[in-house]
């Protein structure tokens, strides 16, 4: 900008110079107050990382900045939250079936979804419009309010136990009517051409959808994957009403209250299983932002 | 040829969608069947007990080393026990939500012996959570203080793990300076106090300069209600009908409203207050007496033990003069559970094994509780903290209201609690009466 | 259960079956066809996704409504009765004498009224000033960002550490530098929810900050273009196009954040435990289904809350549109 305004020449030179310097001023006090608001939103974060660095002691000496920093001190005993938290309370094990869970929802949900989907979208069939008024009445009403009948259905109508308990923590996620609409909404977009050369190939329903919807659709189903994965990842209370008695195929969140409630568990054992259950969200954020900026903008045309 | 491959493709799908559904809508099915034993591959008899504690803590190590010794000495009876920890959590309960889930799925899947907190006996034993134990046990109950014994509708539903009391710490230093002398303080102790005695002592504390007493009023949840649920029933009132089915008549009767305006009293001549910090009377020599439970006790000599190099003690509960004293019982407790086993022999035997005085030992020594037995004579001095609270259990102990809405008379007691604060003992009692006896009507099928 | 279960399917059948015949009878109207194997292909594309709606979605919603009405407990599914409208009559008699119930209503009633604006303004406040082609800008988002990633109960114990009364809390151990007794701030009856609502506000707010600047870029710049050259100042672009431009987004935001803010449950149940103080509608709702096993009240108190949410979405999707 200022560079251009230079080459431009003497007069806008001289008119602009003030403009500069109040601009520049601005820019200064924009980066000020952009710093003081990212450390409001990240202190807590920073906190959280460093106290799971330390030992009860170090964390309840700490004050003033040094609350922020790690325990570069005492080197040697700097992982020794996180090993416990890995050894002595197995959060290894949670984590496993939360990827686990993680996957064969990711799977499920763009299987069923996509196809419900597709063949809303692209094919003809009586009783098609019962089907997208159910799908628009079912957004708009607030679901998360009957979590107790459905607690009741899982566990007296289906009559869910032992191992099988798992099926009713996946399957509730493997469906997502947001997500019908989404793929919906992404299906209409796509050209009818491509179609229409498969069938005339024979292609089957199926196989068009397999070979050419789903690889038209990598975005989308990227959203999708992603949020499905954050979704079941961060479940805390639904996973805990009906896991509780089999601690072995806890996912991940529940297993942070138990960590909380053990006698003599350290403020640092404590963050540090949280910084555990942070990273994979992390990563996942950093790799596909993309698709979640993208997810949010969908979300956002909708209403 | 084409319309093959979709068919199969079809077929596929279809499969896979009635695997789910089926697998789903089929996967056990209501209750399980009642069987009659629970055997283990080698032909033990497999007995199993959920305790409320962590395995690494010192109790849950008691409880193990119970359980290891069971197995020792009834290996050759071919029977063996299992202990399983599920540590009590906040927000869900996963103690509370095991027992729930597992029971409700019938057919052995609940553990055979569970522990529980005594109030909770009447609610899990209405539903028929718990086993009636009167006839397997017969006089083994005699040896137990009688109150702690977990008792509805005069049945036996629990043994007591151990007891706990609770009772009014103070700081000699501090109560000795504003007047009071060691030998009225061990009168005290040794025969009961009025609430009128107990008033004096505050008005001196309190014209000394000190706060006089937390009561911790601001506890709130079950410490709220364990602690201060003697101080009602201390002018000879009740809270609900034996049958714990009826708050109206009770719960505002005159008695209990009196129980209530000590209280009161207490709040408005500036005894105590709600935002005492909990931590004063332990840390510091502004407050002088501390109403607390007897797990204060290792506090005090360990943690604290700095603050109090002048001296402490625990004095007990007053009550009205002319009434008998009250004093707050009931700890954890072992009960056998309807779990769809029918024979109960093994689990009888562990469950006796679990309260034995060996294992009662045991447990109280990790603990630092009393044992809830009497047989088991600790030699208190009359006048020590343990002492003052041992004969307040088998003397003067009273345990929590036995109804099967406890949970709800714990929140209602605690509202009262609140209550007294901006309103009236009269106000307070008559409207949570009405909100109490419904909650019981409530929950009462 | 499964009589129920049962008759909802057999209505839903009959519901497409009607919708379906009326289809099929237009198509032969207007001389068009289904194709038999196309019209089986999708339906069968579509039993995975209806059966799991079905099973999950619409016999959870169906219950609920039907539960409200009866005095289900959870330990006796077999024996359930009919009472009318008692389930009602109980909970307004307990808003009535002030017991959890009324707690619950307040508590939620304090969150909402002041997490939404200030969960939105927060956001929008964000987006603007992110809004412009600076180095550094990614950078901010990110951070922005970061707490929204981490899932509510992370943030749920995060705070409660943070709030901690002992030494190693960092707001008390932040204060006591000015010599300050430590606060159990969790613990303050009065301010405890508001702890909860700043805490839930700094979780959201990045969430909406996102949909917000997807917003502002659909903004013309043309539109500011043409305002600066009428010499309007940028409190009165902000007025004029920036927040007509943000209609409807903000309209999805408000109901979203609104509706999130309604079913707050998670940071009470884990920053305080079941304390009247902070329990919210959600909390209660599901201490008396699943604490107390009351399953009928419980949905009573579900269906009054969905009644009243979609009421107050309602109103609002209608307000914010004609304006």
């Amino acid at each position: 900008m200022t560079n251009t305004s230079y080459a431009i020449g003497a007069v806008t030179k001289t008119v602009n110079k003030p403009a500069n310097g109040k601009k520049k001023a601005l820019t200064v006090i924009w980066y000020v107050c952009g710093a003081l608001f990212s450390l409001l939103f990240i202190l807590p974060v920073i906190y959280m990382l460093a106290v799971s660095t330390k030992s009860q002691l170090a964390a309840d000496r700490a004050r003033g900045i040094a609350m922020f920093f790690p325990d570069f001190m005492n080197l040697n005993t700097f992982f020794s939250n996180y090993s416990k938290v890995f050894t002595a309370y197995g959060i290894w094990r949670n984590a496993l079936n939360s990827f686990m869970y993680a996957a064969v929802a990711i799977v499920c949900n763009i299987l069923v979804n996509g196809l419900a989907g597709y063949a809303i979208s692209k094919l003809n069939f009586p009783g098609k419009k019962f089907f997208t008024f159910i799908i628009l009445f079912l957004i708009i009403v607030p679901v998360e309010t009957s979590i107790i009948p459905m607690y009741m259905v899982v566990t007296e109508l289906l009559g869910l136990q032992d191992r099988a308990t798992v099926l009713g923590v996946i399957l509730p996620s493997c469906i997502s009517i947001f997500n019908i609409f989404l793929f919906i909404q992404f299906f209409q977009g796509i050209p009818g051409g491509y179609e229409e050369a498969a069938r005339i190939d024979g292609a089957s329903r199926l196989k068009i959808f397999f070979s050419i919807i789903l690889p038209l659709s990598k975005p989308i189903v990227a959203t999708v994957a992603v949020f499905c994965f954050i979704g079941v990842w961060n479940d805390y209370l639904w996973p805990m009403m009906l896991l509780t008695p089999y601690p072995n195929m806890m996912p991940i969140q529940a297993v942070l209250q138990t960590i909380q409630n053990i006698e003599g568990v350290t403020t640092g054992e404590i963050m540090a299983s949280l910084v555990v259950t942070s990273i994979p969200i992390f990563v996942i954020y950093v790799v596909a932002q993309k698709y979640i900026v993208q997810g949010f903008g969908s979300a956002g045309l909708k209403m | 040829m084409k319309g093959k491959r979709f068919l199969v493709k079809a077929a596929v799908l279809m499969l896979a969608v009635c695997c789910i559904v089926s697998f789903a809508a089929c996967g056990g099915g209501g209750k399980g069947e009642e069987v009659e034993s629970r055997t283990d591959k080698y032909g033990n008899t497999l007995v199993t007990i959920m305790v409320h504690k962590d395995s690494s803590t010192k109790e849950g190590k008691a409880y193990q080393k119970c359980v290891d010794d069971f197995n020792a000495a009834y290996k050759s009876k071919n029977i063996k026990a299992q202990i399983t920890f599920v540590a009590q959590t906040s927000g869900v309960d996963q103690y509370e939500a095991t027992i729930s889930n597992l029971y409700r799925q019938g057919g052995g899947k609940l553990y055979d012996i569970i522990s529980f907190d005594a109030p909770k006996c009447a609610g899990y034993a209405k539903s028929g959570i718990l086993y009636d134990m009167t006839s397997a046990l017969g006089d083994y109950t005699d040896n137990f203080i009688s109150e702690s014994v977990n008792r509805y509708d005069g049945k036996v539903y629990g043994l007591p793990i151990q007891e706990s009391s609770a009772g009014f710490y103070y700081n000699k230093v501090v109560l000795n300076a504003a007047g009071i002398t060691d030998g009225e303080i061990a009168g005290y102790q040794t025969n009961g106090w009025t609430f009128e005695q107990f008033k004096a002592v505050c008005e001196k504390l309190k014209a000394a300069g000190k706060t006089a007493v937390d009561m911790q009023l601001a506890a709130g949840g079950e410490t709220c209600t364990y602690l201060l649920y003697p101080l009602g029933n201390a002018a000879g009132g009740e809270y609900v009908s034996a049958d714990g089915k009826t708050a109206d008549g009770y719960l505002n009767s005159a008695q209990t409203k009196e129980g209530f305006q000590f209280i009161k009293d207490c709040i408005d001549n500036g005894y105590t207050n709600y935002q005492i910090d909990g931590k004063a009377f332990l840390t510091g020599d502004s407050v002088g007496m501390y109403l607390s439970s007897g797990w204060t006790i290792p506090d005090i000599k360990e943690q604290y033990k700095d603050n109090f190099t002048g001296g402490w003690g625990i004095l007990p509960y007053p009550h009205k003069s002319g009434s008998d004293a009250v004093s707050a019982t009931g700890s954890w407790s072992f009960g056998i559970t309807n779990n769809g086993i029918r024979n109960k022999d093994a689990a009888v035997e562990l469950i006796k094994w679990m309260t034995s005085d060996e294992s009662a030992t045991t447990i109280t020594n990790a603990t630092g509780m009393i044992a809830a037995k009497s047989t088991i004579n600790k030699n208190y001095e009359a006048t020590s903290p343990e002492g003052v609270l041992y004969n307040q259990l088998v003397n003067s102990g009273k345990a929590r209201p036995s109804m099967g809405a406890y949970a709800d008379f714990s929140t209602e007691f605690n509202l009262i609690i609140t209550g007294l604060r901006t309103d009236s003992v009269e106000k307070v009692l008559n409207e949570h009466t009405t909100s109490l006896q419904t909650k019981i009507n409530r929950n009462d099928r | 259960m499964l009589i129920g279960a049962l008759s909802v399917f057999i209505a839903m059948a009959a519901a497409f079956g009607t919708v379906a015949a009326v289809d099929v009878v237009k198509a032969k109207k207007y001389k068009e066809r289904y194709r038999i194997r196309e019209c089986g292909t999708a339906y069968l594309m579509l039993l995975p996704a209806v059966a799991l709606a079905f099973i999950f979605i619409v016999l959870p919603i169906v219950y609920s409504l039907g539960y409200a009405f009866t005095d289900f407990h959870m330990y006796y599914p077999n024996d359930i009765k009919f009472i009318g409208l008692d389930n009602f009559k109980e909970l307004f008699r307990e808003i009535g004498v002030k017991g959890e119930l009324y707690h619950a209503i307040i508590n939620t009633a304090i969150f909402v009224v002041c997490v939404v604006p200030l969960q939105i303004g927060l956001a929008l406040v964000l987006a603007l000033f992110t809004n412009r082609k600076k180095k550094g800008v990614k950078i901010f988002k990110v951070c922005f960002f970061t707490p929204v990633v981490i899932s509510l109960t992370v943030t749920s114990f995060l705070w409660v550490q943070i709030l901690a009364p002992n030494a190693s809390g960092l707001l008390n151990s932040f204060l006591s530098v000015f010599g300050a007794e430590p606060i159990d701030f969790l613990a303050q009856e009065k301010t405890a929810m508001l702890w909860i609502v700043l805490m839930s506000a700094w979780q959201g707010c990045g969430y909406q900050m996102l949909i917000f600047s997807s917003g502002l870029t659909n903004i013309r710049d043309d539109l500011y273009e043409a305002a600066s050259l009428d010499g309007a100042g940028s409190w009165q672009k902000f007025l004029h196009i920036t927040l007509p431009g943000l209609r409807s987004t903000l309209l999805y935001i408000t109901i979203t954040v609104f509706v999130g803010a309604c079913r707050v449950m998670i940071q009470p149940m884990l920053m305080t435990d079941y304390k009247l103080h902070t329990v919210t509608l959600s909390y209660y709702m599901y201490q008396l289904g699943y604490g107390s096993k009351l399953v009928g009240l419980s949905s009573a108190v579900a269906l009054m809350m969905t009644v009243v949410i979609g009421i107050i979405t309602l109103l609002q999707r209608k307000f914010l549109k004609e304006d």
